[in-house]
């Protein structure tokens, strides 16, 4: 056999050693890149959060906006006209209150009046 | 035939030798291309990979955050907020076929001009923004639509849930959020803060409702030009209520003229007439130019720089300044003011803050107007409220001053607690204060204001109607009538001011326009539905006359 023919022990090993280091290098550079897929897929699921959580609070502002126009004194007074007839409160009303709570209660009868 | 010689055995060794060789050479050279080309083509598809992020080919969404922080009542009641649309844009350089980019923009907004559409996706500029007020659904038919450089973008929008209440105080925003006037421009720092909180302001909506519904109905009945109201809050400064009519609703832009948007309460002066008198009683009382007891000679004509001086209700006997107020004596006031001289007056006047603007954190605040050179004519009609301009809110100040115990409080539209606490001074002392509040109420049981009472709440009260000036004097068919009102008698805490702007006479006014018949019962009727919200309890009280002997007066 010649030299030409038979590898050394030396050589194989360095081969083996590069073909390794190669496909280490393979490997971590697919371990690397899923690596990235998934922090790139959790970033996209936190800029999810985040737009949902701003698309909740806009939806929270506008329904804010809502609530306060549907409670406008204007509103609710001529609402409670309308419905129930109510008139505005006046000093007539308080004045009324304040003698139905000047009127003192039966003794007894609150204590003992849930059976 | 071969012709050279036969090679030996080692010499077909060799070249077979090099014939392997090179071989080898050449496997190798292919191996090193190969590796090569294999690394760049793994390095570029790391580098996209890892390293690259995807370009937007499509239609895609932008935004622009601008943050204004929420305005709130005193109470939490919401009024300005931020809410977000969406507007249309292109990049013109990004578009390859215009004439598409227009037909698809104009299939999903067929409102849209096509000309003007073609126009602007022609400019030569980054971006132009092709429409505004986009729904959620239009921005998704945009982005979904994948025209090539189209983009939405969010917008923000400045909404006021209450319209049109409380819209001079609150102010004004541009489309790009800018403040223009009122809080919105005033507090814009603590507004635009980032993460600020809602803002507290002094106003109670449900108060200002009341304001603004009475003050309405009264403006619409006597068909006056203007109409003003305050409700202040004279021992915190805070103002409740403050309406001016006309009025806007900020949320229709359109609609807003220069004059609707001019607040009558602060940026506009008036003579306002005798509403100015319990102001020159507490400074002759306080300073001791006359007491309670004196009476001054009204019932006799009257003369100053050789004008007559003239009263409204002509009496016949001296008026003490009890009767000086409640019949709201010209020749009264005017002999006090007289008595004090020009200094006291000035001094007087300036402590109550009637000569500066006011206080408070507005825009656009109206300065007063008065005499130059301050003659005795001056004094005389500057005491019963001519000859000097002001806005309501610098009479309610005043007036607040005077009831609230003698202290001036600068009047705010900020929520008061502890990091926020208005200015004080004291102007006249407790004693004079309480001897005002009892004139006052004498005024409103006997006197002009009458139709402001309110059985229970113990209201005080002054009438003023002024002629308007005009050239060369005053015009008597155009008047300015006002009341200032405050509750309740035992402890003065809130101070009601009505003014109206020409308003007209009615039949059933007996063809009168006078403050008695307009402002007072308007004030009342605030009084009235406020004095619950405001947690003001009905009690008796004895009428305020009790402590004026009318009969020793005859």
């Amino acid at each position: 056999m010649s030299a030409v023919v038979y590898q050394s022990r030396a050589d194989v090993a360095k081969r083996i050693i590069w073909g390794a280091m190669i496909l280490i290098g393979i490997s971590l550079l697919g371990v690397l890149y899923s690596f990235k897929t998934m922090a790139q897929s959790a970033r996209k699921d936190v800029r999810h959060l985040e737009v949902q959580i701003e698309s909740e609070e806009r939806n929270i502002q506008l329904l804010k906006a809502d609530v306060a126009y549907l409670e406008r004194p204007d509103r609710l007074v001529e609402f409670s006209q309308v419905t129930i007839v109510a008139e505005p409160l006046g000093y007539k009303s308080a004045d009324m209150l304040m003698r139905v709570k000047a009127i003192p209660l039966r003794e007894g009868k609150i204590e003992g009046a849930a059976p | 035939m071969t012709t050279g010689p036969i090679p030996s055995r080692y010499e077909v060794d060799d070249l077979e030798f090099r014939m392997v060789a090179e071989g080898r050479i050449r496997i190798w050279i292919g191996l090193v291309v190969f590796s090569v080309a294999l690394l760049l083509i793994v390095l570029r598809l790391a580098e996209v990979a890892l390293f690259t992020q995807p370009p937007g080919l499509g239609a895609s969404s932008e935004e622009d955050v601008v943050f204004r922080a929420d305005i709130e009542d005193r109470n939490g009641q919401l009024l300005a907020t931020t809410i977000n649309n969406y507007a249309l844009y292109a990049k013109p350089s990004k578009i390859l076929n215009k004439r598409e980019a227009v037909s698809g923009v104009l299939s999903l907004f067929p409102h849209l001009d096509e000309a003007d559409l073609d126009r602007r996706v022609r400019l030569p500029r980054d971006e132009v923004r092709l429409a505004r007020g986009l729904t959620p659904t239009q921005k998704n038919e945009v982005i979904a639509s994948g025209l090539p450089g189209l983009f939405t973008k969010a917008q923000f929008m400045r909404s006021y849930p209450n319209g049109a209440a409380a819209s001079h105080v609150l102010g004004l925003v541009d489309i790009d959020l800018n403040p223009m006037s009122g809080i919105e421009y005033s507090f814009n720092e603590d507004i635009v803060a980032e993460d600020a909180p809602p803002k507290a302001l002094s106003i109670d909506l449900r108060v200002q409702s009341v304001l603004e519904d009475e003050l309405f109905k009264t403006v619409t009945k006597f068909s006056a030009d203007t109409g003003a109201g305050i409700v202040l809050d004279i021992k915190t400064g805070e103002v409740l209520a403050m309406a001016s009519l006309p009025e806007y609703d900020p949320n229709q832009r359109d609609t807003i003229s220069p004059q609707k948007e001019k607040n009558t309460a602060t940026n506009a002066t008036y003579d306002l007439g005798s509403v100015f008198k319990p102001l020159t009683v507490a400074m002759a009382l306080d300073r001791g130019v006359t007491t309670l007891d004196e009476a001054f000679p009204v019932h006799k004509p009257f003369t100053v720089q050789k004008k007559l001086i003239r009263d409204d209700h002509e009496s016949k006997v001296p008026y003490d300044a009890a009767h000086i107020l409640s019949e709201s004596s010209n020749r009264g006031t005017a002999l006090m003011a007289l008595r004090a001289g020009a200094d006291m007056q000035q001094d007087f006047f300036k402590a109550v803050g009637l000569f500066d603007r006011s206080p408070i954190e507005l825009n656009g605040l109206a300065r007063p107007q008065y005499h130059k050179e301050w003659q005795d004519i001056s004094i005389v009609t500057t005491s019963y409220g001519h000859g000097i301009s002001v806005t309501p809110l610098h009479l309610a100040s005043a007036i607040g001053a005077i009831l609230n115990d003698g202290v001036y409080v600068a009047p705010t539209l900020a929520k008061v607690d502890s990091a926020h606490k208005p200015a004080t001074r004291r102007v006249i002392s407790s004693r004079t204060s309480k001897d005002v509040a009892e004139l006052m109420r004498f005024v409103v049981t006997d006197g002009t204001g009458r139709s402001a009472e309110v059985p229970g709440l113990g209201v005080m009260g002054k009438t003023g109607t002024a002629d308007k000036p005009s050239v060369g004097g005053y015009d008597t068919r155009r008047l300015v009538t006002s009341f200032v009102g405050a509750f309740p008698v035992w402890d003065p805490k809130y101070v009601v001011m009505i003014t109206l702007d020409e308003p007209k006479a009615l039949e059933e006014t007996h063809g009168f326009a006078t403050a008695g018949w307009n402002a007072a019962p308007t004030a009342g009727r605030v009084m009235s539905r406020i004095a619950p919200m405001v947690d003001v309890p009905v009690k008796p009280i004895q009428s305020a006359s009790s402590f004026v002997d009318r009969e020793a007066l005859q």
